[in-house]
């Protein structure tokens, strides 16, 4: 295996992963373009739940919800074509009856018993609304109430009435007055008037004053205008002259027919009366007007979506006129209608309403009843008649019944139930498979990125190497950036193309049909998860790569900062004067919690005690490492010179301080071993030496003795044999003294310390001394105490010792002076003093004495090696005591200070 | 007589030695290493050895050593080195007595005689008799208030031979001045007194081959007297 099989392994896992999550989007865009489809005339979107847990399409919410929408306009439908049929056909001529219609849906049974005195034709209607809009004006109103050539007013009564009264013209002659004001100024005259009108006192006022005036004008210009209008519109004044019912709304007609006096017209009461009448129709044609538009738009879109084949039929057989019926089904001539209505019964949705008998029969979608029930009631008007109403659903081709549409949203709705719902958990299934290998495989990936065979450690790409923070920011506003832009991209196609064009039916079903968009949107998609995908294990790869080879921090901008800002923080603090050190960190201090103080208020002082913390922290944090340093030189200056101050999390001055106490530390250990191993290289020179020396000495000495054993009678020779055995002795006194001092000096003896009694110890030296001191006639005496003096020591040591101060007495001392020893006891030390009177004077200094080889006599003629108080010295030392000479004059006094 | 061999690579060395034992009435037997030393010990009879420790081919703690094997004869090593540790490694491997140059020839003869009298005649001699005590060479008859070293008499002032008595007979104890004064003296010891210190010092000097380094009678600078025991 080369190094490439491992980018190879990556290739391809990456490859895989990224063809993983393709069918992954491309499965999610399926379902949720798919589980919706466009239902009913409004094309409003009917989503199929694909987790509902039933076994057919007829049984599903989608389904009810269609069947329901339908049946509901079905019913409205129903009640329009009333209005605008005759026999299930389109009738120009329909006429409604405006009371009646305007109070169609008023329970009061009265309102329903007009005989058509105000019929009007439901087309005018319509077109009056469609020419002038009735939106800001009421005199087109007046203009289509008047007749000019008769055509336009059915009704001849009121026709004469209006003559006779000269109702038109006072009608007309407020109108026309209004008119001619409109047509003068236009819409701010038409403000004014509504104001008078809103006002009402001004309005029969008017209306009198121009009683008179007007007459001709009006003429005149009704003349002109309603020729136009009607001629245009063909509008139908429609009126019946019987008698209204005694309700409110009818007194338009009562006053018509019951005052046509001309004395009525005149009295002012009667004229208003006449003229709110006259609103109230007025108002009433508005309304039935508009209503009437209205129901016209929809009906034309209910005949066009029920008669276009769909898969929903019905049949509304109403009583009364035989063979008046309403269907979407074919009825040829020779059918009979009651044949096919028995045929709802075999279909496997239908639901069938005797309006007679308020029964209902119907087989799947059990709510279907209620909202026929409610529905129709509500239309109540336009059923007045009863009769039978049927409505079914078509699954299959039904002979001599209807055909089939597969087209039809019932059947697309069945189609795409049947994949996705009756399916969802191939689809789910497959979708988590999928999920959790593309996992898997991610996180292979992941692992071995940054992985290189024959080569150790995490390898780095370029984009690796960038800083943290910047790769970080490229990388979320790459993708994200990347994500939000292909989304616009997708959606704009979406809405353009593949909702626009294909979303209401077979999108993405992949029939023949699909259209070719469908394919493209999938690749889009494709695309942009593909590339996203690439960039997501891009940038994830490098952000493990980083976590792997740890850089994530260390490669940081945030990082380099920080370092950078100490470094500067650390050179100003260290290379500048103490004043510099000292005030500009105070001021800055102070200026900060000033500032934050006067800045923030209440949350400054909070914010000024944190930095005070931290600022007390960081003190601590000085004088803590301070403190390592100070117990550093303590330990060094007590001795322990291995010792070193830890350096870590030192800085600054204190690390100046700290390395200069350790160098110190290492100088001087240094320096004492350095000495330590002389004196000891000295000491075993000194006694190799000495045991060189030894031997000839020995035989030197040995035949002096044999010499003076022989029987010399010559004098002179017995006198040159005795120095030469005095010299020899000498000699060896003085090796042996040479070869202990050494020892001392360089710490090369044992101590073992014991309790001692010194003057038991002072007892015994004057006992081996007695005879001694008595030879040369001095007078040793002893001062102490009764009671035993206590002191610690190595007993050979201090016998040493007082060996040695006495032998040095004995010798130097001046004959016949007495020789004082004072022992004392005090707190810790026991102090021995030894006086004496020197016999030569002393001329040399008292810390010379206790050098080796330095004797009082500087001839050096006497016998002694020079060496005795220098070893006694050291002895004392290294017993933890002291040995100090003090001369004045001739007085040689020893003070020894032994610890108890 | 006994015959002593004597080893040292200095020729001048063993040739005074030899004088000197040749006085008494030794026979004395020459080697100049440990090799020597040995061969000689396999061809004579030898009764005591003398050796010294730094020598050619085979020093004398090896030779003691290898000697030690098979012979029990009284070793005395004779060396330069002084120090402790020597001393304490000599005696330790096996030899008797150590001797340091330079030596005393005086010295060297005692102990040479000591050692010999132990080695051959102590083991046989056997005196049980009431108010007779002995410390190694030391012998004390208080019938006859009689006291030999090394079979030498010794004259001894009532006192200090009351002294040695009351030492000798609690061989190992230690005796402060001040007790030693009342047993002696019958009196209490006054103070600071040096009568008791000068007594021990003319006794060490009358029955001790080296008063300096005493056998018998120890001094414990700082607490008292006693006489070592030794068997």
């Amino acid at each position: 295996m080369n190094k490439h099989c491992t980018l190879f392994t990556k290739s391809i896992l990456c490859v895989m992963q990224s063809f993983l999550l393709v069918a992954m989007s491309v499965i999610l865009v399926m379902l949720s373009i798919n589980l919706r489809f466009c239902a009913n005339r409004f094309q409003s979107e009917i989503y199929i739940d694909p987790f509902e847990q039933v076994g057919t399409f007829e049984e599903s919410s989608a389904f009810e919800q269609i069947y329901e929408s339908d049946v509901t306009d079905l019913i409205r439908y129903l009640a329009i074509c009333e209005q605008f049929e005759k026999n299930g056909v389109y009738d120009v001529e329909k006429s409604i009856d405006l009371l009646q219609y305007c109070n169609r849906k008023n329970v009061n049974s009265d309102a329903y018993t007009s005989n058509g005195e105000l019929c009007y034709r439901a087309s005018d209607l319509v077109n009056w609304l469609e020419i002038y809009g009735f939106t800001y004006t009421n005199d087109l109103l007046y203009e289509a109430f008047l007749p000019t050539d008769g055509v336009s007013i059915y009704d001849k009564d009121i026709w004469k009435l209006l003559q006779q009264n000269e109702l038109s013209q006072v009608v007309s002659s407020v109108d026309s007055g209004y008119v001619e004001e409109y047509g003068n100024y236009g819409e701010p005259v038409y403000d004014e008037y509504a104001e008078q009108e809103a006002d009402g006192e001004l309005y029969p006022s008017v209306a009198a004053d121009q009683d008179e005036t007007a007459d001709q004008d009006v003429i005149a210009n009704q003349d002109e205008t309603t020729d136009q209008d009607v001629t245009e519109s063909k509008s139908r004044l429609m009126e019946s002259g019987e008698t209204l019912t005694a309700n409110e709304e009818s007194t338009l007609a009562k006053n018509y027919v019951e005052e046509p006096s001309t004395e009525a017209v005149t009295d002012q009461a009667t004229m208003e009366e006449y003229l709110e009448s006259y609103q109230i129709l007025y108002s009433y044609i508005i309304s039935a007007a508009s209503d009437l538009s209205y129901n016209y738009e929809s009906y034309l879109g209910y005949n066009d979506y029920y008669k276009n084949n769909r898969n929903f039929k019905f049949l509304y057989i109403p009583n009364g006129n035989e063979g008046e019926y309403y269907t979407n089904l074919t009825i040829n001539k020779g059918e009979n209608v009651a044949d096919k209505a028995k045929l709802f019964k075999t279909l496997d949705t239908y639901a069938i309403y005797d309006l007679d008998q308020f029964t209902i029969s119907s087989k799947n979608g059990k709510q279907v009843e209620g909202i026929i029930r409610s529905e129709i009631s509500n239309y109540s008007y336009a059923f007045r008649e009863g009769g039978t109403f049927y409505i079914g659903i078509v699954n299959e081709d039904i002979k001599g019944f209807a055909n089939y549409n597969k087209e039809d949203c019932y059947a697309i709705g069945a189609t795409k139930f049947q994949l996705f719902n009756q399916n969802i958990w191939n689809y789910v299934i497959a979708f988590m498979a999928m999920f959790v290998l593309d996992i898997i495989l991610f996180v292979w990936v992941m692992v071995l990125t940054g992985r290189k065979r024959n080569q150790e450690g995490i390898v780095f790409i370029w984009f690796d190497k960038l800083f943290t923070e910047p790769a970080f920011g490229i990388a979320v506003f790459g993708w994200f950036g990347y994500l939000f832009a292909s989304a616009y991209v997708l959606e704009n196609i979406n809405y353009n193309y593949v909702s626009q064009t294909a979303s209401l039916s077979n999108a993405l079903l992949f029939t023949k049909e699909t259209p070719m968009v469908s394919y493209l949107f999938l690749f889009a998609i494709a695309v942009v998860v593909v590339i996203g995908n690439a960039l997501f294990l891009f940038f994830f790869a490098s952000l493990i790569r980083r976590i792997k080879a740890k850089t994530m921090w260390s490669n940081s901008i945030f990082k380099k900062a920080i370092g950078f800002a100490k470094k500067i923080y650390c050179e100003t603090k260290d290379h500048s004067s103490i004043v510099v050190r000292t005030w500009i960190p105070y001021l800055f201090f102070l200026v900060i919690n000033l500032s934050l103080m006067f800045i923030f208020q209440v949350v400054g002082i909070v914010l000024a005690f944190m930095f005070d913390m931290c600022v007390g922290a960081y003190l601590h944090y000085e004088n803590h490492m301070r403190a390592r340093i100070v117990t550093g030189i303590k330990k060094i200056s007590d001795g322990d010179l291995s010792y070193q101050v830890d350096l870590t999390h030192i800085h600054g001055e204190n690390l100046i301080l700290a390395e200069s106490v350790n160098h110190i530390g290492a100088g001087i250990k240094d320096a004492v071993e350095t000495s330590l191993k002389d004196e000891r290289l000295k000491a075993d020179l000194i006694t190799n030496v000495s045991h060189d020396i030894k031997t000839p000495l020995t035989s030197i000495i040995n035949y002096v003795d044999l010499l003076k054993r022989e029987k010399i009678e010559n004098e002179k020779v017995k006198e040159y044999l005795d120095v030469l055995d005095e010299k020899s002795q000498r000699l060896k006194q003085l090796t042996e003294d040479l070869v202990e001092a050494s020892k001392i000096s360089s710490g090369n003896i044992t101590i073992e310390k014991e309790v001692l009694n010194v003057n038991t110890l002072m007892n015994q030296a004057m006992g081996e001394y007695a005879e001694k001191f008595e030879k040369k006639n001095l007078d040793l005496v002893v001062n102490t105490r009764e009671e035993a003096t206590m002191i610690s020591g190595d007993s050979r040591h201090m016998w040493r010792i007082m060996d040695n101060l006495l032998n040095n007495i004995y010798k130097y001392a001046l004959a016949g002076t007495r020789v004082y020893v004072d022992i004392t006891d005090g707190e810790q030390f026991v102090f021995v003093t030894f006086k004496n009177i020197s016999a030569s004077a002393l001329n040399i200094h008292a810390d010379e004495l206790t050098e080796r080889f330095i004797r009082g006599d500087v001839s050096r003629s006497t016998e002694g090696s020079g060496l005795g108080l220098s070893i006694a010295k050291n002895l004392m030392e290294a017993q933890g005591g002291t040995f100090t000479i003090l001369l004045d004059g001739d007085l040689f006094k020893v003070v020894l200070k032994i610890s108890k | 007589m006994a015959n002593i061999l004597v080893c040292d690579d200095d020729k001048d060395i063993v040739e005074a030695i030899s004088i000197y034992l040749t006085q008494e009435g030794y026979q004395v037997i020459r080697a100049y290493d440990g090799l020597e030393a040995i061969e000689a010990l396999k061809n004579n009879d030898i009764h005591l050895l003398v050796i010294d420790i730094m020598m050619p081919k085979l020093d004398g703690i090896h030779a003691t050593l290898k000697i030690r094997e098979n012979s029990s004869i009284p070793i005395i090593i004779l060396s330069a080195k002084s120090e402790d540790v020597d001393k304490i490694m000599g005696l330790n491997i096996g030899a008797d007595d150590y001797i340091t140059k330079p030596f005393n020839p005086l010295e060297l003869i005692a102990r040479v005689k000591s050692h010999l009298r132990r080695y051959t005649k102590l083991g046989n001699i056997v005196e049980e008799t009431k108010n007779i005590y002995r410390v190694a060479g030391l012998f004390i008859n208080d019938e006859t208030k009689e006291v030999l070293v090394d079979d030498e008499p010794v004259k001894l002032t009532p006192i200090e031979y009351n002294i040695l008595l009351l030492l000798t007979k609690n061989a190992g104890k230690v005796f402060s001045i001040e007790q030693i004064y009342e047993k002696i003296w019958n009196e209490e010891a006054i103070g600071a007194d040096n009568t008791v210190a000068v007594h021990i010092r003319h006794i060490r000097e009358k029955i001790e081959i080296n008063p300096k380094e005493p056998r018998y009678l120890k001094v414990v600078w700082g607490i008292g007297y006693k006489i070592e025991k030794v068997q």
